[in-house]
Formats: C-alpha cells, sequence, structure tokens
C-alpha cells in the first residue's frame, strides 16, 4: 500500500498507523488497543447501534493541530481515520459514556446468567464487569419477549437480545438468506425470522458464535456443560474439503462442541453446520474399541475372538508377509498425510487404492447486498466479508473429504483413480487377493456393494475403521482406529493448504491411530519406519515429496486470534478482565 | 552475660519451709473441700455423649442440603458455580434441561463427595439461587466409600426435622448470634 493511502493518528498517546478510509476502532484494535463493541464486526458491515465503542476523537483543526476536547463523545467504529487526529479510548468522558450505554443495555436484560450458556464468554458479562456502573437505577418492569426455537441449530432468547443486529446482517451479507429481520421499535425492538422463514441455514451456527451475548445459542449444545470447563484444541473440519480452522472443545475427553477458528485465507470466521455438528461420530455408539479376529460361518455361536493390539498386528503382519505380491491396500480420502506418507513407505505404490465418501452438492454463498446507489459505502462494505475471488463469502466443497488433494500428492493419481480400486476389487472377485489391508474410518460412509462383495472373497481381511460396520463385519482382522479429533497430523484442503490438526482427545479402548497401526505393521514386516512421530514424518515427507517442498510444520498452523476478542486475549496469555480505567479519573463501579 | 545455673540458684531469696508446712496438710483439705463443693453444690458439666448432646451453633458448617420449592423440587439451577468455587472439587454435577414450563435448566445428577468436602461454604457463597446451604448436621459418618458420595436425593433429605430439633435451634434461624454456653448450663443438652 502507497504511503498516500496511510494515515498517521494517535491513540492513548500512541502514534498509529492505519489504511485511510478504516475506522478508528480497526485502527486502536490493530495496534492492541482494545475498545469495547458488540455491534462491530470486522467481516461485516459497520452498523454503529451499540454505542459501546465510545471514543473521545480530537479532530485536527485548520491549523494542523488537534482542537481541544470534544462536546460529546463518538462511535470509533464508525468514525473514519483522518491525519492527525487524536483519540482517546480510556478518558473520563468515554468511560462515562459506556457506563451510560451498559446502564441502557442492561435495563431489559433479564441477568439469568446462572441458566445462560453464554456465561462465561459473554462480552456483556465482561464489558459489565470492566465498564459498568455495578448497579441499576432502574426500577420499573424490564420487557418481556420470549423465546423461541429459530432452527433447528439455533435458539433464541428474546430477553437475553441487544439488538446488536450481528446476526440480521450476517444472514444478509455472508450467508444470503435474509433470514432474521428485526421488529417492532423502542422497548420491544427484537430479533425475529423473516415471514415464513425457517432458519435451516447450512450456516446458521455461525449467528451463535457472532451473538455477543446468550441470545442466539446453540440448541446442540444448550445446557450441556460451563465453557469454563472446556479444552481446546486447534483442528481442521473435516467434513469437507474447504479445510475450515477449527477449535475442538472437550470437557473430561468428551468433545462438546465445534468452533470456527479465524483463518482468512480459507473460511475467514465461519463454519458451516455439518462441520459445527459433525462431532457426533466420535462417541458413537458403534465405535469400535477393540482388536477383533471375525470367525467364519463354520463357528456356530462364536462369531468373534478378541485380540490384544499386539497379537492383532502380528496377525495381521504375517498375512501380509504371506501373501507377498498378493497383498493390496486400500487407503482412503480421511487419512493425514503422515499416515499416507507412511503406507507409501510401506507398500508399493501400485498396489495401492484410494476409497472417499462420495461427492456432495458444493455450495457457494453470495451476499445479498441493497441498493448500492442509494448507500454509496456499500461497494466497500462488501469488500469486508469477501473471501473468494468471485466475491463469495463462504464455500463447501463438493468433495466431502478432508484430505484428497494430500492422497493425490502422495500416492499419486493412478493410485488415486477410480480405474485403481475397480482394478484391485475385480482382482479380489477372481480371487487373485490373498491379503487385503482396508482403512475406512469415515463416518457417513456407506461402502458400495462391489466393495463388499469382492472382501468376502479374499482370505485375509484387515480393517481399520471407527464403526462397527458393514466393512468391520466383513473384515477376518479389525482393528479399531482413531477419528480426525483423536490424532496429529496434516491435511491438505482442496486449493493446496497444508494444515495440522491436533489431538483433541485420546483414542478409546485399544483403539490406536492409522500411524500407531502403520508403525507397528512396519516392524512386524521387519521393514521399520523411519519414525513414529507425525512430526518427523512431515519433515520427511518435506524432503522426499516435491509437491511439499519448502513447508515447515511450523507454518502449518495457522495462528489466528480466536472468534472472540476476549478468547483470543486469554489465549495468549494475557489479562482478561485488566481495568482499562485506572487512574485516568474514571469512577470505578 | 549469661547467668549461670548456678547463680541463679545462688541469688533466689528463698526461705525454708518449716517441716509442718512440708506436710502440705492446708493444702489437701483445701483441694478436698472444692472436690466436695463441686460434688455437692454444683451441677456437673460434662455432657455424657452420646446419651446428652449439646446442639452446634446455629451457624455452624456441616452437611450440605439441596433447598427445595413448595412443590418439592430442587431450587437448583445447575449453573455449576458451586462447582466452580469448590476448592476441594467435591461437587460433580449434570445439568440439562428442565422438565418444568418454569425453569430453563435443572441439575439431572448433583453429587457431592463428603470424603473430599472440606466444609469451607464456598458453595453456599457462589449460589445465586440460594438453593445449596450447610446445615449444623455435625455427623459424616460412613461405612463404606460408596455411602459418602451423596446423591441429589439423598441431598434433599439430608437435614430432616428431628436433626434440626436435635442440633439446632432450627431450620432458618441460622442468622442468629454465636451462643455461648455458660458453666454448669443444662438448659441446652437434650
Amino acid at each position: 500500500m502507497a504511503e498516500a493511502d496511510k494515515v498517521k493518528l494517535t491513540i492513548d498517546g500512541v502514534e498509529v498507523e492505519a489504511p485511510r478510509g478504516s475506522m478508528v476502532l480497526e485502527a486502536a484494535l490493530d495496534a492492541g488497543i482494545f475498545v469495547p463493541h458488540y455491534c462491530f464486526h470486522r467481516a461485516l458491515s459497520v452498523a454503529g447501534n451499540c454505542r459501546m465503542c465510545m471514543v473521545e476523537v480530537w479532530p485536527r483543526g485548520r491549523d494542523g493541530k488537534p482542537m481541544g476536547p470534544p462536546r460529546k463523545p463518538s462511535i470509533a467504529c464508525a468514525t473514519e481515520v483522518a491525519d492527525g487526529m487524536v483519540v482517546k479510548t480510556k478518558s473520563a468522558m468515554a468511560h462515562e459514556a459506556r457506563q451510560g450505554v451498559l446502564e441502557f443495555l442492561l435495563i431489559n436484560h433479564p441477568l439469568d446468567c446462572p441458566v445462560c450458556d453464554q456465561a462465561g464468554e459473554c462480552d456483556l458479562q465482561d464489558f459489565s464487569f470492566q465498564f459498568g456502573r455495578g448497579e441499576s437505577r432502574f426500577r420499573e418492569e424490564k420487557a418481556i419477549k420470549g423465546a423461541k426455537d429459530f432452527g433447528p441449530e439455533v435458539r433464541f432468547y428474546g430477553n437475553r437480545c441487544i439488538n446488536c443486529t450481528r446476526c440480521v446482517r450476517f444472514t444478509q451479507e455472508i450467508a444470503g438468506s435474509s433470514d432474521l429481520v428485526q421488529v417492532h421499535r423502542g422497548g420491544r425492538n427484537v430479533i425475529d425470522l423473516a415471514d415464513g422463514a425457517v432458519f435451516d441455514h447450512p450456516l446458521s451456527g455461525n449467528v451463535v458464535d457472532l451473538c455477543p451475548v446468550g441470545a442466539l445459542v446453540s440448541r446442540d449444545f444448550l445446557h450441556k456443560s460451563r465453557v469454563w470447563h472446556l479444552d481446546r484444541t486447534d483442528s481442521v473440519c473435516p467434513h469437507c474439503s474447504t479445510g475450515c480452522n477449527i477449535e475442538v472443545h472437550t470437557q473430561d475427553e468428551v468433545v462438546q462442541r465445534i468452533k470456527p477458528r479465524h483463518n482468512p485465507h480459507v473460511n475467514g470466521y465461519w463454519i458451516c453446520d455439518r462441520g459445527r455438528l459433525g462431532y457426533h461420530h466420535v462417541h458413537a455408539d458403534d465405535r469400535l474399541t477393540a482388536a477383533r479376529r471375525n470367525l467364519g460361518p463354520e463357528h456356530e455361536g462364536e462369531v468373534s475372538v478378541r485380540l490384544s493390539f499386539q497379537e492383532a498386528i502380528a496377525e495381521a503382519g504375517a498375512a501380509i508377509e504371506r501373501a507377498g505380491e498378493r497383498a493390496y491396500a486400500i487407503a482412503n480420502a480421511w487419512l493425514t498425510n503422515e499416515e499416507l506418507f507412511a503406507l507409501q513407505t510401506l507398500w508399493p505404490t501400485d498396489r495401492i487404492g484410494l476409497i472417499a465418501r462420495p461427492p456432495g452438492e458444493e455450495q457457494r454463498f453470495y451476499p445479498k447486498w441493497g441498493d448500492a446507489e442509494r448507500n454509496p459505502s456499500l461497494p466497500r462494505q462488501h469488500e469486508r466479508g469477501k473471501l473468494y475471488e468471485d466475491g463469495a463469502t463462504f464455500v463447501i466443497e463438493a468433495d466431502r473429504n478432508p484430505n484428497r488433494t494430500g492422497a493425490l500428492r502422495i500416492l499419486g493419481e493412478q493410485a488415486c483413480s477410480e480405474q485403481r480400486l475397480d482394478a484391485i476389487l475385480s482382482a479380489a472377485l477372481a480371487g487373485e487377493v490373498e491379503t487385503l489391508l482396508v482403512f475406512s474410518g469415515m463416518p457417513d460412509y456407506h461402502p458400495p456393494e462391489v466393495l463388499t462383495g469382492a472382501l468376502a472373497r479374499v482370505a485375509n481381511v484387515i480393517v481399520v475403521d471407527l464403526f462397527d460396520g458393514p466393512l468391520a463385519r466383513a473384515a477376518s482382522l479389525v482393528l479399531p482406529g482413531a477419528a480426525v479429533f483423536e490424532k496429529r497430523g496434516t491435511f491438505t484442503n482442496g486449493r493446496g493448504r497444508t494444515q495440522r490438526i491436533d489431538m483433541a482427545r485420546p483414542t478409546p479402548g485399544q483403539a490406536r491411530t492409522e500411524l500407531e497401526i502403520l508403525f507397528a505393521l512396519g516392524r512386524a514386516l521387519g521393514r521399520p519406519l523411519p519414525s513414529g512421530s507425525p512430526k518427523r514424518l512431515f519433515e520427511l515427507l518435506v524432503e522426499q515429496n516435491e509437491a511439499f517442498a519448502g513447508l515447515r510444520w511450523a507454518d502449518t498452523h495457522h495462528v489466528a486470534p480466536a472468534w472472540s476478542p476476549h478468547m483470543a486475549a486469554a489465549r495468549k496469555g494475557l489479562p482478561v478482565l485488566a481495568s482499562p480505567c485506572a487512574g485516568k479519573g474514571g469512577s470505578s463501579a | 552475660m549469661a547467668v549461670t545455673h548456678d547463680e541463679a540458684v545462688e541469688r533466689t531469696d528463698e526461705r525454708k519451709s518449716s517441716w509442718v508446712e512440708r506436710l502440705y496438710l492446708r493444702e489437701i483439705v483445701a483441694g478436698l473441700a472444692n472436690t466436695f463443693r463441686h460434688l455437692v453444690f454444683e451441677s456437673p458439666f460434662t455432657t455424657q455423649y452420646p446419651e446428652e448432646t449439646i446442639p452446634y451453633n446455629p451457624r455452624a458448617r456441616g452437611e450440605h442440603i439441596l433447598k427445595v420449592d413448595e412443590q418439592g423440587r430442587e431450587k437448583c439451577v445447575a449453573c455449576l458455580l458451586c462447582e466452580a468455587a469448590c476448592p476441594s472439587k467435591c461437587i460433580r454435577i449434570v445439568p440439562g434441561p428442565a422438565p418444568w414450563d418454569d425453569r430453563e435448566r435443572y441439575p439431572v445428577e448433583f453429587e457431592i463427595d463428603m470424603l473430599r468436602c472440606i466444609y469451607c461454604g464456598f458453595c453456599e457463597d457462589a449460589c445465586p439461587c440460594d438453593a445449596i446451604e450447610l446445615t449444623p448436621k455435625p455427623y459424616t459418618v460412613f461405612d463404606r466409600r460408596e455411602t459418602a458420595l451423596y446423591d441429589k436425593e439423598k441431598l434433599k433429605n439430608n437435614y430432616p426435622q428431628d436433626w434440626r430439633e436435635r442440633f439446632s435451634d432450627g431450620y432458618g434461624k441460622q442468622t442468629g448470634p454465636p451462643f455461648r454456653r455458660e458453666a454448669g448450663d443444662r438448659s441446652l443438652i437434650r
């Protein structure tokens, strides 16, 4: 950006450079000066209706010097930066204004924090604590606005709403559905569904993250836990090849919810509802937790023999050794790059095939903007939520697998082709395959009949799977595998970005990650892998595979501010509730 | 300058007792008189525990009770603040949507591990609904570890009426001043 496009202003005595046309609030946040705000969001248009970000702005006079103190404070989110501007965010005037705003916001707020799911990550709680008066002078009756379900994922508590309209703007500017609107005026002003609408939009869950208070809450997470109990692990959503950055929130090793993690290069601030709710398979009832040998139909009564992990690996190794050239492997597009690399190291790639979940419908979302002629700031506002070149704000890819690109890069195009899988299956049907190692473990994967039919003709079928499904039943040897949230490694998304996943919970029972299984198999076969560590394997992969050249393990993790400024501060170890007005003349609450 | 033991002994200006005094007859008689005075004229101070008990201070902190409303439903809304405040982490609550229309959430399970509890009363302080309270019920006696895990039903009925009468001035009078028991006062013994 050229020098002319930058302006210099002073915020709290700090000289700050900001792009021309940006707002004071953005400049302050970029400079690490926190100004409380509710309605402002970086990906949404500026509404300026919560009045929480009041600051003292000294404009520049004709002589080039800042004029005296203003008569009243201004909102930082809708005040454009200007050269020589002086902004005071912690002055007595700003503090008093915030106290007043908060007192008004709390007039109709039910203060039902004990039963509210937002408690603990609520901006209204935090800002009241930091900037509020501490008590209300309101003696009249509070307005009652009721609660209702907006859709399958979102529940709305009208009483808690502060009318910031973030959710309304989201449905217009990101989701493009305009499902939510504001109705009524004054004290009865409330968010509601547009006429005839049901809020079942694929992106509907994001309004729960956007809502700064507990007005919009997740029905999936409703009354399940308390946010201060949750452990947060950075990961990547496995449900399509977009590869949205997510946080996995667990309590006592149980996944409680999925939240988006901000990554401007991939998903912005959003994830879709499929990804948000796509963790339930981790705790499915039919998860495999022990290795077993399935007995054939000739054994009456007894169906299977339970094995220890070592026994199962020894049997699998012996079966693969016996088969020699007649041993084949089927990988899947849910394996991490490291696991695929380990498989490629152990197995000749001309005897590897690939299964994947069938593609779904590609969904692209565009904003639904108003009349640009009547609102001259629209073109600029439009830029705020744009994520893709064509103006799309979010894309759900058709490929419902997280790592098909990685498989293509590591195993090669031939191994990932339909023809290779067909060739392996027809060889199996012809009885030419003695041992087949199948990696499944994809949730909502329904194996085609040609696959299960082919497995029936193979003497030794070793299946690594999450669920006790048709593949595990067709196998002769079953090894329990790990879900995506239970392993470390990297995925390469549809656009070629390699991103890290981390272990949010341990594998259940005897289940092992596919990497551990491959590592143990390598030892059993007498061809040990160079390392069992995902990081080391990734480094070896980068050395050996040109498609990954130049990547570093550290680069695969995009460290971004979390979805809430407070969470971001907490994650960085900064004090979340620092007293911002100490010694500045503001009366402390 | 340090004073040695010998010097200290030398310096004491002690009169030697006579042989009559060294019989200690006067002291023996005075002591026996005191004993007989207590035996005859004064009532005993000792409480014959466990046949007799004295009530605990109404503000004493003993076992917990989960309070209930008029319909017998627990007042707790499962906000988990007591769990957060608990320094010994002895409270375990599983929240869930309430089966009643007038309530958002309620504790599906509520469990206190009495072996871990240190009776600090922080849970009572933290509770926004006045739903948990420490009673003066003093005995926390178990024969097995499992019985030390108090569940929701046990906590709701943890302080029945006869215990109230036996161990305190009664339920609801727990904010009075701490009482003092004078020597010989048997009025409180039950």
